[in-house]
């Protein structure tokens, strides 16, 4: 067995872990979905469409809490059950707020159809003209807008910042349906549920406003970051280095990655996500990108001096997720970067073994040659480039040929996604325990 | 968690992890004004919320001037039969719509005469 003194086994203290963080959600949700349930006792059809309005109602507005949970970039939930998959449960939240919320819309007009005797136009129309309702459709058109937009095959054809843009629109459609949810049968005459209800939103915007605003606006003030050097590191491929004060106070890690505002008249309405390529220093931290559209094309002929502001750091799969002496790192392309990173800092001590792969496409596309030379000499570390020739080795007999002992190793990964869930699919079918698999998965 | 080290291929002109002194205390009070604010405005707008459902339709065969004034209750409650109070609750044998008495002092969500 491979343990080791100052291997972690757990997480570090401190953070939320998915799980835990599953299960947290799924009680609320219980809590709010019986709610309607036991304070009414229906019996009959229309009164069962009723329910069901009710119990889509309280969800889709529970879900929204959810929702701005998932995104508010809490560091204990950021480092706990990382970006990535915040970002994926946000977009799956985010469709099922959207279904509950039209189930709920036409439940509550079929209910009121059914009861009343009308049609279903002129109960819709009925419905539509109550208190607070015109808003909250007002809220759900918005809503339905913003997720197709959102949808991937819309999403791939507009800029990242007018997807941006059009997403932001969502707070609005909150801040419209806030009123009928309060106003809602399930909450009045409930005083406590309904002061409750409101408290649990304004603490979930305070946490947006503290996390996403005010947090990065104190940064700025105390750490005044400037892009000091960009360097080229191959085609279209540059290394910004930014500079500032205090950045050890960031206590960000090897692996880790910021949401990057450069401060130029066409940047700065936007926050770019690039991991660290280097591992942070006191007074500088160096990011590289790959112009792989129009934003971070840009990014490449930014004037030195320009202010920087940098959310984060953000991301969980840093050396505290080691559990085994032995270690692996997967890169492919301009994945490289944290794993760059991870290279020089993941702690190796005598008759441990640090390997990493590098997947490139040809020999001018490997990215920091020089310096993981460099680094694999230094720490008595190893470093193998994987060559289109070679790209047998990324399959579960190349890499157990390469590394007998994967299985009792960890293994940190980083491509695009199509090598990434390749890689994944080859790593298990060579045994590796998914418990030992570190990664973010992101687009490029 | 490790710490930010000093890099062979990116120098640094300072230390890695600045000495104690120069560290900054973590501030807690715009935090704490935060939280309280957030307190204010939600307490508030719990308070401020409607104690019967604007949602809730009005009665069709309300006639009574009692009964028209009332708010009556939203179409998933409505058509439940009226049940008779138990004999625990003396001296009020009206009948109450299941869901109506609302616990929060007089206010009621709808439909009880």
């Amino acid at each position: 067995m491979n343990s080791h003194p100052h291997l972690s086994q757990h997480r570090p203290p401190g953070v939320i872990r998915a799980d835990q963080l599953l299960v947290l959600i799924g009680v609320g949700a219980l809590f709010v979905a019986t709610w309607p349930v036991v304070s009414a006792s229906p019996t009959t059809g229309s009164a069962l469409l009723g329910l069901l309005a009710h119990v889509c109602g309280m969800l889709a507005g529970y879900g929204v809490l959810i929702l701005l949970i998932l995104i508010a970039r809490v560091p204990a939930v950021e480092r706990g059950v990382g970006a990535d998959v915040l970002t994926r449960w946000h977009a799956r939240c985010g469709r099922a707020v959207l279904a509950l919320t039209l189930i709920h819309a036409w439940a509550a007009v079929s209910g009121w159809a059914q009861s009343r005797q009308q049609d279903w136009p002129t109960s819709a129309w009925n419905v539509l003209t109550l208190p607070a309702l015109p808003a909250a459709t007002l809220g759900t058109v918005i809503m339905v807008v913003v997720a197709v937009l959102s949808a991937r095959a819309a999403r791939r054809r507009m800029r990242h910042e007018t997807w941006h843009g059009l997403h932001l629109l969502m707070y609005l459609a909150i801040a419209l349906s806030f009123g009928h949810q309060l106003a809602g049968p399930d909450l009045t005459g409930q005083l406590t549920l309904q002061i409750g209800w409101a408290l649990a939103y304004a603490y979930v915007f305070a946490l947006l406003i503290w996390h996403r605003l005010l947090t990065p606006l104190r940064q700025a003030g105390r750490h005044r970051m400037r892009v000091a050097d960009i360097r080229p590191e191959g085609a279209d491929v540059v290394s910004i280095v930014v500079e500032g004060r205090h950045l050890d106070e960031l206590r960000a890690t090897a692996g880790q990655f910021f949401r990057w505002r450069f401060l130029t008249p066409d940047h700065w309405l936007t926050a770019h996500p690039f991991s660290l390529s280097a591992p942070p220093a006191a007074d500088r931290l160096r990011l590289t990108v790959k112009a792989l559209g129009d934003g971070s094309r840009a990014l490449q002929h930014l004037p030195v001096g320009t202010w920087v502001i940098a959310e984060g750091p953000y991301g969980a799969v840093t050396p505290d997720r080691r559990t085994r002496r032995d270690v692996l790192l997967l890169a492919g392309g301009v994945g490289i970067t944290p794993m760059r990173a991870l290279f020089e800092s993941i702690p190796l001590r005598p008759g441990e073994d640090l390997l990493l792969l590098y997947r490139a496409g040809s020999p001018r596309e490997v990215l920091f040659r020089d310096e993981l030379d460099t680094l694999a000499a230094v720490r008595g570390a190893r470093v193998h480039y994987v060559l289109d020739a070679q790209r047998s080795l990324f399959t579960a007999e190349g890499l157990v040929r390469v590394v007998p002992n994967l299985r009792d190793r960890d293994v940190y990964m980083c491509g695009s996604p199509r090598l990434t869930a390749t890689l994944r699919a080859e790593l298990k079918r060579a045994g590796l325990p998914p418990q030992q698999l570190h990664e973010e998965r992101f687009s490029f | 968690m490790s710490r930010p080290t000093a890099s062979p291929t990116m120098p640094s002109s300072t230390p890695a992890v600045a000495p104690a002194a120069d560290r900054r205390p973590p501030r807690r009070r715009p935090a704490l004004i935060l939280f309280a604010a957030a307190t204010l405005v939600g307490v508030w707008l719990g308070v401020d919320a409607p104690d019967v459902s604007p949602v809730a339709p009005p009665a069709a065969a309300a006639t009574a001037p009692a009964a028209a004034a009332d708010p009556a209750p939203d179409p998933g409650f409505i058509t439940v039969p009226a049940q008779p109070v138990t004999p625990g609750a003396a001296g009020d044998s009206q009948p109450v719509v299941p869901g109506g008495d609302t616990g929060r002092g007089g206010r009621t969500r709808g439909g009880r005469p």
